[in-house]
């Protein structure tokens, strides 16, 4: 059987039986090939459902908004979001009923190390597993001095919009209320000044730090072609250097920076060893 | 109105001229992608063009922009001064005829009977608009009017390697020297129709303002808005929309920026009350905003078809299906892949 | 052309701390320069962007009357960043006023008509403007009965209290002061503004009510005054929504087509049955 009817058949035996209220995952866009998210409540629309090149956006980011007890169709960075949410307290193990496969839009990322659910209530397929970053992409930008890497990023950001596409993409950034929407006082500018811009990402790349899976969304999701990916990829290589510590992949270890032990690295701080 | 036919080569002459008097701005290619910038004297779009990524109102209401600047003096009264008003005088060569439409959408809000925004009126009064028409519609395209005229000042047909120009504005003719060029005829003027146009029938036609007159209160909404992300890049993106937010920043301006009726903060009280608390409101009051208010208010919708909206939306909410659906009560835009 | 955005300079003349939980005060100002006093003419009902440079603006009710020349008067509840800095603020320190902005009170409507003005808590401001306004000698004579009630939680957070007072004593109109519970040394009403209106209103055939208060006192009031015979076109009230422009460009304070800015805020509760209920 192919892998879509394996997904139509389970998503149909879920919704007939009532073990979930909606079914997630994707359907046919409305431009050549974008596939856009789908919220299946009844039976028969579960025909509607696709797996295919453009089914890329992180799913797991609708989970925390969804108060009914859901069903995701997912691939693997969708289900390492999930392992994410469920450790961070925003949704429960319970309320999600996960159906797993490999991903089948890898065309814009081909070096995804976890193309494969790593978490599933149901596999739809089975991939080839994980593969080891080799973050060549980092270690070749760490080698440009200060200052070339500096107007990389001040490049990137000064395309930016404001839009905050990319937060919202992002199932990391789940915050009820974000920094950038503190107003009493206000604690970034509003403008797209280079300075405004700058501390904006840079602050969410922090937060986000540790939790990120390098699913991409936020890149996919930016209009004006702000490449976060680098900066994003430099915090994961430190968190995996320092602390061991690959987000995202278990339910049983503790992300990185949401706790403390007496010996972790401390490299990140000035001075620090 | 009268059109007149150039060869490429008349063209950029025209424009050199216009050069040395106006700052003549034209899409510019930069990694695929088109924004106005500084025309370069000598190149002209080419096929690949088919619109700007970010629309031209920046250049009229820009993301950000100084409104006045003070200076506080301890014992004394503070000295308060309203920003310069923009002289530059400007050439915006290449818009499209949807985006050139947008402008007469702004200059409703903009320029209105009581109220006039001093900076926007500057740079609309300072700025010649000479609009290309499209050869082909994007995919995301949905525009029903591709030749239309409103908001610019001469038109300009591509003919394989000839230019059809036509004057529309006063303004537009004391800057075109149509003395010089030949008057084209009908047998040219009939070869417009072979520009193709999209096949979309009128989406936002009066029907729909009339629908949106009854479901404000429908499940429709929740139903719609669900997969939205709620970022502001059809906001943004959008030519008409002109939503902003009035700040003082610690540098000593009072300064506007775009805001964004999709943000949570948009509405929301010093008292924390929220009008729209929850995305449904926001989507709803978006495609109100332009489908039923702003008509009922100026009587036209403000959604020029740009598709901008369309194309660059990160979870392909399509307005276009946003609208067959209210309109046909559910029934789902055909996939056109 | 001149700037939409740049403001009066106002000097604050008197602060009058106007409740015992100090989270009321009311500034009185002046302008700076005398021919803003001028040009700047408002009627009861409009309100004013007020702006701390560094800090922002934010809209509020003109509590003063045109009548009373030469200064402008605000009450203001401290509830965000902005008001909190205005209370901060003291005599002699210079301010900034953008406006009038908006409509007014329906003055054309309300002329040789009795009046049956409502109000709760704060928002007493533009009635009081308009109240101001009425018992103006040149002005009295273009209104009939004026029929007043204004209702607080308790007697402290009643505005205006000396001019309270002094209108109890008028001929020229009949003011009804409530409290929700009751209080030590109140002389006055108790109850729910809906409840005493019902007692002590009997608007004439021709009566026209100004409501203005919290969203609750409103829900509650606008059903006695319909049962008291006063349809939906002869009932205004004042509507509050975030704004920033005043002028009905920046998009934001719309309820359906109607920019609470520009084509408001007042309204007739005909006219806002017709509009959604997003407010």
């Amino acid at each position: 059987m192919i892998v879509l009817e394996k997904i139509k058949e389970k998503a149909k035996e879920l919704l007939a039986e009532n073990k979930v209220e909606v079914v997630l995952g994707f359907t046919r866009g409305t431009l050549p090939g974008k596939c856009t998210p789908y919220f299946a409540r009844k039976v028969d629309e579960v025909e509607n459902f696709v797996w295919e090149e453009g089914c890329n956006h992180n799913l797991a980011n609708y989970l925390t908004k969804l108060s009914q007890k859901a069903a995701i169709i997912v691939k693997g960075c969708d289900s390492r979001s999930i392992i994410n949410l469920i450790k961070e307290n925003q949704i429960t193990r319970e309320q999600v009923y996960i159906i797993g496969g490999t991903c089948p839009s890898t065309g814009e990322c081909p070096d995804c190390q976890h193309q494969e659910a790593v978490i599933a209530d149901y596999k739809i397929s089975e991939g080839e597993g994980a593969i080891e970053d080799s973050f060549q992409d980092v270690l070749e930008f760490e080698k440009l001095s200060p200052e070339a890497r500096k107007e990389y990023f001040y490049k990137e950001a000064s395309k930016c919009i404001r839009c905050y596409a990319c937060r919202n993409a992002c199932p990391a950034c789940y915050c009820k209320e974000c920094f950038v929407e503190e107003n009493l006082p206000s604690w970034v500018g509003k403008t797209t000044g280079i300075g405004d811009n700058i501390i904006f990402h840079l602050t969410r790349a922090m937060h986000v730090a540790g939790r990120c899976i390098d699913c991409g969304a936020c890149v996919r999701a930016c209009p004006m072609g702000v490449n976060l990916s680098l900066l994003n990829r430099k915090m994961l290589k430190d968190v995996q250097e320092m602390f061991k510590n690959v987000s995202g992949l278990s339910l049983d270890t503790e992300l990185a920076l949401n706790e403390y032990k007496q010996d972790d690295s401390q490299k990140f701080l000035i001075g620090g060893e | 109105m009268a059109k007149y036919l150039l060869t490429k080569k008349d063209l950029l002459i025209w424009l050199k001229k216009l050069q040395q008097e106006y700052e003549v701005l034209a899409p510019v290619k930069e990694k695929k992608v088109y924004n106005f910038g500084h025309w370069d004297g000598k190149s002209l779009p080419d096929k690949s063009y088919q619109n700007t990524l970010k629309p031209p109102k920046d250049l009229f209401f820009p993301q950000h922009e100084i409104l006045l600047k003070y200076k506080k003096v301890k014992g004394q009264r503070p000295i308060i001064k309203a920003a310069d008003l923009p002289e530059e005088k400007r050439v915006i060569f290449g818009i499209r005829p949807c985006d050139a439409k947008s402008l007469s959408l702004l200059d409703k809000v903009f320029l209105g009977e009581e109220y006039q925004d001093p900076f926007y009126q500057a740079r609309r009064l300072n700025t010649l608009i000479i609009s290309l028409v499209c050869r082909e519609p994007k995919e995301s395209c949905f525009c029903t009017q591709p030749f239309s005229v409103e908001g610019s000042d001469i038109v300009l047909f591509e003919l394989n390697d000839k230019y059809l120009v036509e004057p529309i504005s006063e303004k537009g003719k004391n800057c075109f020297p149509s003395a010089s060029y030949c008057e084209a005829d009908f047998h040219i003027i009939d070869k417009i129709k072979e520009i193709k146009i999209n096949t979309y029938e009128e989406i936002a036609s009066a029907d729909l303002t009339e629908k949106l007159d009854l479901i404000f209160d429908s499940p429709i909404w929740k139903e719609l808005q669900e997969k939205c992300i709620n970022c502001g890049v059809c906001s943004f993106l959008c030519p008409t929309c002109h939503c902003f937010d009035i700040t003082d920043n610690q540098q000593g301006s009072k300064v506007r920026n775009w805001d964004s009726c999709m943000f949570s903060g948009f509405t929301k009280q010093a008292s924390g009350h929220n009008p729209r608390p929850s995305g449904t409101e926001r989507l709803r009051q978006r495609v109100m905003h332009k489908f039923k208010y702003f008509p009922d208010k100026y009587g036209v919708v403000a959604c020029v078809g740009c598709g901008r909206c369309v194309e660059k939306c990160p979870v392909n909410l399509d307005i276009r299906q946003v609208l067959l659906q209210i309109k046909n009560g559910g029934e789902k835009l055909e996939c056109r892949m | 052309m001149q700037n939409l955005y740049l403001p009066y300079q106002m000097r604050i003349e008197k602060i009058v701390e106007e409740s015992p939980e100090k989270d009321l005060k009311t500034f009185e100002l002046s302008f700076l320069d005398s021919q803003d006093a001028v040009d700047c003419k408002y009627l009861p009902g409009q309100f004013a962007e007020v702006s701390i440079l560094g800090i922002g603006e934010a809209p509020f009710g003109i509590a003063s009357a045109p009548c009373e020349t030469g200064l402008v008067r605000f009450s203001v509840k401290k509830a965000g960043l902005f008001t909190e800095n205005l209370h901060q603020a003291e005599v002699g320190d210079i301010i900034g006023l953008r406006g009038p902005l908006g409509n007014s009170w329906p003055l054309e409507k309300l002329k040789g008509k009795d009046i049956v003005i409502i109000g709760g808590g704060f928002a007493f401001t533009t009635l009081r403007s308009m109240i101001r306004f009425i018992i103006e000698p040149k002005n009295r004579k273009d209104f009939g009965q004026v029929d007043i009630v204004y209702g607080n939680r308790n007697p402290g957070q009643m505005l205006y209290k000396e001019e309270l007072e002094e209108w109890l004593t008028r001929k020229d109109l009949n003011l009804h002061l409530t409290i929700d519970k009751p209080a030590e040394g109140w002389q006055n009403y108790v109850g729910f503004v809906p409840q005493i209106t019902e007692q002590v209103i009997k608007p004439s055939h021709n009566a026209v009510s100004l409501v203005c208060g919290p969203p609750i006192m409103i829900k509650y009031t606008l059903p006695v005054l319909e049962k008291l015979g006063l349809n939906p076109e002869r009932i205004y009230t004042s509507l509050e929504m975030k704004m920033k422009c005043g002028i009905g460009m920046c998009g934001r304070c719309n309820i359906g087509s109607k920019y609470v800015c520009k084509d408001g805020p007042v309204f007739s509760v005909a006219e806002l049955e017709k509009l959604p209920s997003e407010y």
